[in-house]
């Protein structure tokens, strides 16, 4: 009996004191010492940007200060890339310019298809010039002075059809092949403007496809390492990593997403603890999305990549509007914001990242 | 009961069972029609399966409108799930074995055909090898039914599972988005190709989501041969 009311009282101690601790946390403000809970006490700060189901795949001007998208938003209205203002949530769109892209890096240079000719037009005198090479789309370098091309076989399993891959000047001259692979092919520019990042076999016959990289001035390739059934390759900003994905490889124990030092003589691939989507937020994070079938809202993390550490940003529940559709949602450069199509109502929101 | 009530209670019985007799067009919201499973046992992941080209008027289809999906009016006319040749494949609901490698359906090079009894039929394509049951047999929802392959027959080119729902007469096909109950938002974030759609640029918001796919018709015109749009229609 006497134990008994021993226990009750600690009991109530220990509430009275758990009690004055929650007290002395509210009233100064203290966040939790976690990750975790750091993200679930913040209220993360979502902005609806756009209403009445529009628009898919927004994305951030070069300055992060407006959210873009392609739309028609009235029978009379023009085609083309609208806009929004971060500053300005719910405000009408407006037109951004009637050229729908795709643009170079800087939203200088346009590309179109006329008359089944592919033509780039420079949005700020509107000159035009076709480049030869038979209609196919370009990838601006991050400069705006090169682009680049593939040539890809039309036939046979995919794994092994020969990629050609062109670079020319942005005027069109110049145009030089400068690699061939089987399966895979050009994955990106990097940052310089004169690498080029490839995927795929350099024969026909090699049994597992290559990562590599190409000097389009000298035309060397410096193999960084294989990989089989490469997916969702994204490069850093400051190029120096590469993020990506390999899924339903044979080997099983490949299955995963990696992290490629590419400064790295030898890179090795460092397997990350996440399987998700990701974007990169600036050169040294990294943003994920786990895939969570069924859960009834995302959770942002964002692991740094220099320390490895990783951060629960935003864990949302049933009644935020973070829950991403269509698998549209895009990083500001400046790494400040998020925007994403939400699953609730199919409409833009902003968020402002921690 | 009070009589609004009944009469509320009679309308929503008889259009669930209009529902479960009479495949309709895409107008439903989709948690009333998810009436089907996902056809893999196993939940979606590196090991297991992810979601590859969804249904619809995808930029991949528009770019072979003409060519592979012409049957389909020009959209890919069912879901793509990328996973290793010899995954197990189980029945999407309760039903009997229609038909077994009936090529005038395509996806090689094995098929299988199962009519459901809510009117509905599901096509399993690209299976590994022709699967062990008849005609006629019955099956579960959840019961292996065959192992996914490869159209290219190497199993490391574009091994996958193409699944269609279709109806009886198997001369329309629906949104299959809206007939699985699946979390096609989470899985929609991953993946790497098949994510987005075609656009007409007369009517941009037109067919975005996986949702507001529609349903075709086989061999009827093309419905997504549109004058001007985006992305280009680059060679």
């Amino acid at each position: 009996m006497a134990e008994g009311l021993e226990l009750r009282k600690g009991r109530q101690l220990r509430r009275a004191l758990l009690v004055a601790l929650f007290i002395c946390l509210a009233l100064t403000g203290y966040v939790g010492a976690t990750s975790a809970l750091s993200a679930m006490q913040s209220r993360p700060a979502f902005v609806q940007l756009t209403k009445g189901g529009c628009c898919v795949q927004p994305f951030f001007s070069p300055d992060s200060r407006h959210v873009l998208f392609l739309d028609k938003p009235s029978r009379t209205a023009p085609v083309g890339i609208w806009s929004v203002a971060t500053d300005a949530p719910l405000s009408p769109p407006t037109l951004f310019t009637e050229r729908l892209g795709p643009f170079s890096r800087d939203l200088s240079l346009a590309l179109d298809l006329q008359g089944g000719q592919t033509v780039i037009e420079r949005l700020s005198d509107g000159r035009r010039w076709t480049i030869n090479n038979g209609g196919r789309s370009v990838v601006f370098s991050p400069d705006a002075r090169r682009i680049m091309w593939a040539v890809r076989e039309e036939s046979g399993p995919f794994d092994v059809r020969r990629v050609e891959i062109y670079v020319a000047d942005v005027d069109g001259s110049n145009v030089r092949l400068v690699a061939a692979r089987f399966g895979g092919g050009p994955l990106s520019w990097l940052p310089d403007s004169r690498h080029l990042l490839l995927s795929g076999r350099a024969k026909r016959d090699d049994p597992t496809p290559m990562l590599s990289i190409l000097n389009v001035d000298v035309g060397t390739t410096r193999d960084l390492v294989a990989v089989e059934r490469l997916r969702g390759a994204s490069l850093s900003p400051d190029g120096r990593r590469l993020v990506y994905f390999v899924a339903q490889a044979r080997d099983a124990s490949q299955n995963g997403v990696y992290l490629l030092d590419l400064t790295h003589a030898a890179p090795v691939p460092q397997r990350l603890n996440f399987f998700g989507a990701f974007r990169w937020r600036d050169a040294g994070r990294l943003l994920y999305i786990p895939l969570r079938p069924g859960a009834p809202g995302d959770e942002l993390w964002q692991l740094d990549v220099t320390t490895g550490q990783a951060e629960l940003l935003i864990a949302a529940d049933a009644g935020s509007p973070f829950k991403i559709a269509n698998g549209d949602w895009d990083v500001a450069r400046d790494g400040s914001k998020l925007v994403f199509l939400s699953a609730r109502d199919r409409n833009v929101w902003l968020l402002a990242l921690p | 009961m009070g009589r609004p009530a009944r009469i509320a209670a009679i309308a929503v019985v008889t259009s669930v069972t209009l529902f479960a007799t009479q495949p309709a067009s895409v107008t439903a919201q989709r948690e009333t029609r998810a009436i089907f499973g996902l056809p893999f046992a196993e939940p979606p992941g590196p090991d297991t399966w992810l979601l590859g080209q969804v249904y619809g008027n995808t930029t991949g289809a528009f770019a072979q409108r003409r060519t592979w999906y012409r049957a389909g009016q020009g959209i890919h006319f069912g879901i793509d799930f990328s996973a290793r040749c010899g995954t197990p494949v189980v029945a999407i609901g309760d039903g009997v074995v229609l038909k077994v490698d009936a090529r005038e359906h395509g996806s090689a090079p094995h098929n299988l055909l199962i009519a459901h009894p809510n009117g509905y039929v599901s096509l399993y394509g690209h299976l590994l090898e022709r699967p062990m049951l008849r005609v006629g047999q019955r099956v579960r929802r959840g019961e292996v039914i065959g192992l996914t392959g490869d159209p290219d027959l190497t199993c490391t080119s574009r091994p996958h599972l193409h699944l269609e729902i279709r109806d009886r007469t198997l001369s329309r096909a629906f949104n299959p988005h809206h007939l699985i109950d699946a979390d096609w938002d989470a899985l929609m974030l991953f993946g790497a190709s098949g994510r987005s759609f075609q656009r007409d640029l007369n009517d941009p918001r037109k067919w975005q989501t996986v949702f507001d796919q529609p349903d075709i018709r086989f061999g009827g015109p093309l419905i997504n041969e549109f004058k001007n749009t985006w992305p280009r229609d680059w060679n």
